[in-house]
């Protein structure tokens, strides 16, 4: 066998949505080995599922060649077809949704960490044919968090982990495997001195380490924090001076912080009043404290609250656009974002206005957008700002019911790139139902899914190996990533703007898509630079331009005041409460007497994905349930033990892990879990048999009214024993 | 936060902006100069890396369990 001389590259790692620059060596035409960065102060960003990237883009199962469903819809019979006549049919066929019911037909669902190198090239497509109805996964994820920021201050934050002095940590747990960047951070502070203060309904490895645990029962993260500013204002531990001149609705916020005195919020976090008050003194009281952004509050029927009250202890405590705190980075003026590729100025108010679930739900929809859009503009230089993707969405669950039952008007063609939608929102037989009613599926992924199975149209997708790349975290920072090129990709594979340009050029849409490859869209994007695609690999493999603070004082804030509005104007105008308040999830019961927390990521996967990949499935072969022992006792239940756990919505099996960490009366479960050696064997690969997606309601009760984003954290359930599934062991 | 005189706010902004540059010199491709410098002082700033056999992962295996 003839061996190649190695070429090392810089790579952007996909597989998680962390982004770590890594170096990659191809051998022989194939990604053979990914090192750590050369560079010292990023060498430990990397974990596991990074250096299983030769493993993961060469695995046999891998999508070569694009597929046309010929047998019923989720049969999984296939037939081989071009990448040309793919595009010409799905091309046809959306023409004839859009014929027969309008363009807002059209939904779209998409994971930007997973596709990467989409370029906006899919909002401008849809914009340009008219489709408000973009879902993401960010809209539980970043994305809505991104959203509801902009409501206080008009921008979403980074903290400064590498100056601040302490970091709170609310249910996030970044580990040594799992968002390996922040994990890292989080420990070069505690070396220098920082305090961690973690907020966990278990005992997790953050918390572990953190100099104060509080332990609080799932779902209560908005009446805890309304708890802190209760201390912080009673104390006068707040920026009196910053919030006189740049903050407005302090008294009414300090009036509906007065409604939270601590035995009520100890009543209703289940965490004694004493330990949370310390812990908003060392909050209040550092020089300089950071609240990263937590996935766990971005997932509760109290989500708007909560981030909100994130948003408002940064403000009110000084820690806002400061060295050590949360900075307000804006636009990278050398590199276009995404918001300018988008066009979203070409959508027309009438079809922005039938974006579905704007009118229940309308946070990060176009109609806040469009709120946000004079200011916006007046501080940051453009209307429309798309932060981690999040601004301008649907609301995923309306769009499911649209897609099921043509309600309030039919949806029928439905593209899931990079996205196995199926399980990935909550109420899994809703999204089943609307995938079976679409007249047109489309998936374009790297691997067969239950969702790609689903599909008329399997498209294969490339990796991050396999292309060119400037990653600019959706403009959460100012930082660019060079990611390099290392191998070619299986020839009928495509990137997706590549195949958001394929089908714009069928859909007369080709002038308004000139730019033929990625690394012309490049450096289209780099041209406020000076620089072109090209010439920047050259010159450097990360950079960022000299931090801004406190730029406010020239601009004011992004907001209709231009003010940090404690009370929110953009609730008000739109009906809702303006303040942050506390709102319980649904109720335990004799029947359903546990307390169940979903979305829980597990370090060998991300989202849905890497089941297939025995290498990081060995690491953890089955979806563990996690009970306290003064829970699995009673239930005759041992580690390993198989149990059912059943909700209200639905059921999932997978076996007991007993854990003393676990808060008593809590059930932890695993995220996105399917069964890929199944697919032979089983309907959809198992996609029903142990998917947290069948636990949660997309019932407007249990949605958080602002943004409309479901509740994964806290609702009743119970666990029985049960045998394994067939055909896992 | 411990209220922070203007002073110490600009001078975290500058140690900010002034550490921003360099870690941008030391992560360009230029061996010379200033960027040579930068790399020099991040390099004392952080240790080198100890092998994390986690990372290392079989080249064959059979299968998820």
């Amino acid at each position: 066998m003839t061996t190649a001389p190695a070429d090392l590259k810089h790579v952007v790692c996909s597989i998680c949505d962390i982004g770590c620059q890594l170096r990659a060596e191809a051998r022989d035409g194939a990604l053979h080995r990914i090192l750590p960065h050369g560079h010292p102060i990023m060498a430990r960003n990397i974990c596991f599922k990074g250096t299983a990237a030769p493993q993961i883009h060469a695995h046999p199962d891998r999508l070569r060649v694009p597929l046309k469903r010929v047998g019923a819809r989720g049969e999984d019979w296939w037939e081989e077809i071009t990448h040309a006549q793919a595009m010409d049919e799905i091309a046809e066929r959306l023409g004839a949704v859009v014929a027969a019911h309008g363009p807002e037909a059209l939904a779209v669902s998409t994971s930007g960490w997973n596709t990467q190198t989409t370029h906006g090239a899919d909002r401008r497509f849809m914009n340009l044919l008219g489709s408000p109805n973009w879902i993401s996964g960010v809209a539980m994820c970043a994305g809505n968090t991104a959203a509801v920021n902009r409501l206080t201050y008009g921008w979403f934050p980074f903290p400064d982990l590498a100056s601040t002095s302490c970091i709170v940590l609310f249910g996030h747990n970044p580990r040594r495997h799992s968002w390996t960047p922040i994990h890292n951070l989080i420990e070069m502070a505690r070396g220098r001195g920082a305090t961690v203060i973690v907020l966990d309904p278990r005992v997790s490895e953050q918390a572990e380490k953190a100099d104060l645990h509080l332990q609080l029962r799932a779902g209560t993260d908005a009446a805890m924090g309304l708890g802190w500013l209760k201390v912080i204002f009673d104390e006068g531990l707040h920026d009196q001076a910053f919030v006189d001149e740049w903050c407005v609705g302090f008294d009414e916020l300090r009036a509906r912080v007065d409604e939270y005195p601590l035995d009520r919020v100890a009543a209703i976090t289940g965490v004694d009043a004493e330990l949370i008050a310390r812990a908003a003194r060392m909050y209040a009281t550092a020089d300089g404290a950071v609240i990263p952004w937590t996935p766990v509050t971005d997932q509760q029927v109290s989500s708007t609250s909560a981030i909100r009250v994130h948003s408002i202890l940064r403000a009110v405590t000084g820690n806002l656009d400061v060295v050590g705190g949360e900075v307000l980075g804006g636009f990278n003026p050398g590199y276009r974002p995404e918001s300018d590729l988008q066009l979203h100025e070409v959508l027309p108010p009438g079809q922005k206005a039938k974006q579905l679930g704007a009118d229940a739900h309308p946070v990060y929809t176009y109609r806040v957008a469009e709120m946000l859009a004079e200011p916006t503009e007046r501080v940051w230089g453009r209307r429309y700002a798309d932060l981690v993707m999040g601004c301008h969405m649907a609301n995923p669950s309306a769009v499911f019911r649209a897609m099921a039952t043509g309600d309030p008007y039919p949806v029928k063609a439905f593209f899931a790139l990079g996205n196995n939608a199926l399980l990935s929102y909550p109420d899994q037989h809703l999204v089943h139902r609307a995938l079976l009613a679409q007249d047109l599926v489309v998936a374009h992924e790297v691997f067969m899914t239950p969702t790609a199975l689903l599909a008329d149209y399997v498209l294969p997708g490339d990796v991050f190996s396999e292309r060119n790349h400037i990653a600019d975290t959706w403009s959460w920072t100012t930082r660019l990533s060079l990611s390099e090129k290392v191998v070619e990709p299986p020839p009928e594979a495509s990137g997706t703007y590549g195949f958001w340009r394929d089908l714009a050029h069928r859909m007369g849409f080709a002038e308004q898509f000139p730019w033929a490859t990625v690394e012309e869209v490049l450096d289209h994007r780099l041209e406020p630079s000076g620089r072109t695609f090209a010439e920047f690999a050259a010159a450097t493999l990360m950079e960022s331009p000299p931090p801004r603070f406190r730029s406010y004082r020239r601009t004011g804030f992004a907001t209709p005041s231009g003010k940090v509005e404690l009370a929110s104007s953009v609730l008000a105008d739109l009906g809702f409460d303006p303040l942050p308040y506390h709102r319980e999830g649904p109720a335990t019961s004799p029947a359903y007497p546990l307390t169940v927390f979903t979305g829980v990521r597990e370090d060998p996967f991300f989202q849905t994905g890497q089941r297939n990949i025995p290498v990081l499935r060995r690491r953890s072969p089955t979806p563990r349930l996690f009970l306290h022992p003064d829970d699995a006792g009673p239930l005759g239940l041992a580690d390993d033990d198989w149990a059912r756990l059943e909700t209200p919505q639905g059921a999932v099996v997978a076996q007991i892990s007993v854990q003393p960490s676990m808060r008593p009366g809590h059930v932890r479960v695993p995220h996105g879990w399917w069964y890929p050696e199944l697919r032979a064997t089983t309907a959809l690969a198992g996609a029903f048999i142990s998917s947290d997606a069948v636990l949660c309601s997309g019932d407007p009760e249990h949605l958080d009214r602002e943004q409309g984003t479901p509740h994964f954290k806290g609702f009743p359930g119970r666990v029985v024993p049960c045998p394994a599934p067939e055909g896992v062991s | 936060m411990t209220q922070r005189s203007e002073a110490a706010h600009r001078r975290a902004e500058r140690k900010a902006r002034l550490m921003n540059g360099v870690l941008n010199r030391s992560l360009t491709r230029r061996e010379a100069g200033l960027d040579k410098v930068a790399k020099t002082v991040v390099a004392r700033l952080a240790p080198p890396e100890p092998p994390d056999p986690e990372l290392h992962h079989p080249d064959r295996v059979d299968g998820p369990s």
